[in-house]
């Protein structure tokens, strides 16, 4: 599928702070590296679930380069550099779309988070998506609080181990 | 008379409970405690009791009166030393004469303690050093040189040495050295640098008086955790006195003065500080000290020293039974056994039961608890896999995983809720994981349970992410940390899997980085420099990749159901 232009959007922080939000482009693989690099390890543990090394560009493409259809990337962008991400893959074994984000962790805390993750749902629905899941652990106190205030609906939970799957309506 | 008198109130201070009418006879719902703090209660022991058997250790015989002398004298030297009111000593030592003397004598003079596993390393090491501000420490000869070259990486100012045979009888201690050479390292004199027994002969048992308060922290236990690097739990006075006056009460039959209980427990891990070392000080009974508690030298000092009471862990249990000469050995002068730390499987408590004719109660806690929190009922009703009932004013919960509110009904799994006065106040400079873990009063365990209309509880899952191995737990993320260090490795995953004699091991799943090639072996070797070695692998596999989600999230339980499902097929062929 072709780029979608439509989804790109701006956003303005609460600080005042404009944002860009667009679907993640090939090129923007040098600009994914250097987002992914700059995560503390704590963040890339919330979002991994082990320990992560510095990226690799096959990687990093493989991250950049996605359909638009069964995958998407909506990249936030501020002076040129990524500030935010959030993905949603389909799992064509599990039969659900899965959700993932992460923020820079200077930007956390601002509400970054929740706007990303409203508008990745927006954009599922508009792609006929009807249902979504997210795998966070348990200690992830801040993304569960977010699915909880932002679903208006019930949240389906079940617990693996120390992980919550999350799945609720779109 | 201070149960009698609680068994009075019981009617006006406790609500009703399912399990109280399946607790045996003579023991309380509630408890009118003794605020005695742990030195104050040794010392009420030393006076009661100044001929008993306070300690055995490996022949030489050590009564209440001179344990209480060398006590004495040890807080005189700490006192000496700088030790104040709130100083962290912290203690790297097997179950030898010294991990009692530094524990009751640093307490006497006004210290909180570090307690610390002598099997960790440098790196596990530095952090608990530091994290407790610890300024004294009290060390094997073994591991001092590496303490010394640690000492400036942290705020220890002095380190005080102690040898297996400085409390060995005579001619032992004197061809220790010598016989033993492996297990003696003589410290050459320099500032700062204190031989133990030196600071015992040189001193007065003249302690300086300082009030210990109930509520003043007697000490720290370090645990890991899933956020990392490990945390430190606060431990009152009031905690670990109450703890051990519940276990007491449990154990009604057990009397004051009277008793041998086998000291096999490491004193520096929760479960052997109150459960062996502070309730036999707390009740004038003899210890036999086992510093390495071996299948063998358990089963012989059983033999030898005639032992009434044992608490262990299932792979002590399991490896006494094991033991081809296990027959050699009587073991029937014990009359209760006390297990914990992990499950106990139920052929091992019927072959233990048959092999000695004590019951073995299994019990359930956590550092957080001082540990013990449940234990099923001595003498009385006993179920197959249950962690038992909440013992006098601990009151237990199953709570729902979401909102960890509402309360499930009775058989409907949860996670485990505890209340009572044994129950921490938290994890030290940690606000927001004490925030996390207690809530209005209650510990939330991370354990998920479920409780029958008796109130036997039972423990079926764990919501956290942890390997029980021999009794220790172990945090696979501990463990993937140090993999994710090794230069070669790209991802590195531990699990836990089963295992018939630790209870679990640890296998990890390595995805060697591109063109790299690698050993198990190396893998290993390289673990065990960072990590103690319970939480070293046993099992190494390299694969092309870990199994992850659509967005590439880690899934951990797919390598489990793999490993499970390869176990079982093995098993089959």
């Amino acid at each position: 599928m072709e780029y979608p232009k439509k989804y790109e959007t701006h956003l303005t922080m609460k600080d005042g702070k404009e944002l860009f939000l667009r679907p993640v482009l090939p090129e923007d693989a040098g600009l994914v590296k250097d987002f992914y690099d700059s995560l503390s390890e704590r963040t890339k543990y919330l979002r991994f679930f082990i320990p992560k090394k510095e990226a690799r560009t096959d990687r990093v493409q493989k991250f950049a380069t996605v359909d638009y259809e069964k995958s998407m990337v909506i990249v936030a962008l501020y002076q040129d550099a990524i500030v935010g991400a959030a993905r949603y893959d389909w799992d064509d074994n599990e039969k659900c779309l899965e959700l993932a984000e992460t923020v820079r962790d200077n930007w956390q805390g601002k509400g970054l988070g929740t706007d990303l993750f409203r508008y990745i749902v927006k954009i599922a629905k508009e792609n006929k998506y009807t249902e979504m899941t997210a795998l966070i652990l348990d200690e992830n106190k801040n993304a569960f609080n977010i699915l909880k205030k932002t679903i208006p609906g019930d949240l389906k939970i079940s617990y693996e181990g120390n992980l919550i799957r999350v799945t609720f309506a779109l | 008379m201070a149960q009698k008198a609680s068994q009075n109130k019981t009617t006006k201070k406790t609500v009703d409970k399912p399990w109280f009418k399946f607790y045996p006879k003579g023991v309380p719902r509630t408890i009118d405690y003794q605020k005695v703090s742990l030195p104050d209660g040794f010392h009420k022991t030393v006076a009661e009791f100044p001929n008993n058997k306070a300690l055995t250790y490996m022949g030489k015989v050590i009564t209440f009166a001179q344990l209480g002398d060398m006590v004495d004298r040890f807080a005189t030297a700490m006192a000496d030393l700088g030790v104040k009111k709130g100083s962290r000593v912290a203690t790297l030592l097997p179950n030898i004469p010294q991990m009692v003397i530094a524990y009751y004598g640093a307490m006497t003079a006004g210290a909180s303690l570090v307690l610390n596993n002598p099997l960790y390393t440098d790196r596990e090491l530095e952090h608990q050093l530091n994290d407790s501000e610890s300024e004294y420490l009290v060390t094997l000869d073994l591991l001092a040189p590496r303490m010394i070259a640690l000492k400036p990486k942290t705020k220890v100012k002095k380190i005080i040495i102690c040898h297996i045979n400085d409390y060995l009888p005579f001619p032992k201690k004197q061809l220790f050295p010598h016989v033993k050479k492996g297990m003696f390292v003589k410290i050459e004199p320099s500032p700062d640098i204190y031989e133990f027994l030196d600071l015992i002969k040189s001193h007065k048992p003249n302690p300086p008086q300082v009030k210990i308060g109930f509520e003043d922290l007697a000490t720290f236990q370090y645990t890991g955790g899933t956020t990392g690097l490990s945390k430190g739990v606060m431990l009152t006075q009031s905690n670990l006195s109450c703890n051990l006056q519940q276990i007491r009460a449990w154990f009604p039959t057990f009397e004051r003065g009277k008793e041998i209980q086998m000291g096999i427990l490491p004193f520096f891990h929760s479960f052997g500080m109150t459960a062996v070392m502070n309730l036999s000080m707390w009740m004038g009974w003899n210890v036999v000290l086992v510093p390495r508690p071996e299948p063998l030298a358990i089963l012989e000092a059983i033999n030898q020293y005639k032992p009434t009471f044992m608490a262990a862990v299932p792979t002590m249990f399991v490896g006494m039974l094991r033991h081809p000469d296990v027959k050699k050995y009587s073991l029937s002068t014990l009359k209760g056994c006390f297990s914990g730390a992990a499950p106990l499987a139920m052929e091992t408590i019927k072959e233990f039961e048959a092999t000695t004719g004590a019951q073995i109660c299994e019990a359930y806690g956590l550092s957080e608890t001082s540990p013990a929190a449940t234990i099923n009922p001595f003498g009385g009703k006993t179920k197959v896999g249950s962690i038992g009932l909440p013992i006098p004013d601990t009151d237990i919960k199953i709570v729902d995983l979401d909102t960890g509110k509402k309360e499930m009904k009775v058989g409907e799994p949860g996670e485990v809720i505890i209340k009572g006065p044994q129950v921490t106040k938290g994890y030290y400079q940690k606000p927001e994981e004490t925030k996390t873990a207690i809530r209005d009063g209650w510990l939330y365990t991370g354990d998920i349970g479920i409780m029958d209309e008796e109130g036997y509880i039972f423990i079926v899952d764990r919501k956290k992410d942890m390997i029980i191995a021999g009794g220790y737990n172990i945090y696979p993320r501990d463990i993937d940390e140090v993999l994710f260090e090794h230069p070669k490795v790209a991802e590195g995953c531990a699990i836990g899997v089963p295992d018939p004699y630790r209870g679990e091991t640890v296998k990890v799943f390595v995805v060697l980085k591109e063109g790299q090639t690698a050993t198990a072996e190396e893998i290993i070797n390289f673990c065990k420099e960072k990590l103690a070695a319970y939480k070293v692998p046993r099992i190494v596999e390299f694969i092309p990749s870990l199994p992850k989600s659509a967005v590439g999230k880690i899934l951990r339980k797919e390598l489990r159901q793999m490993e499970m499902e390869k176990m079982a097929k093995e098993k089959n062929k």
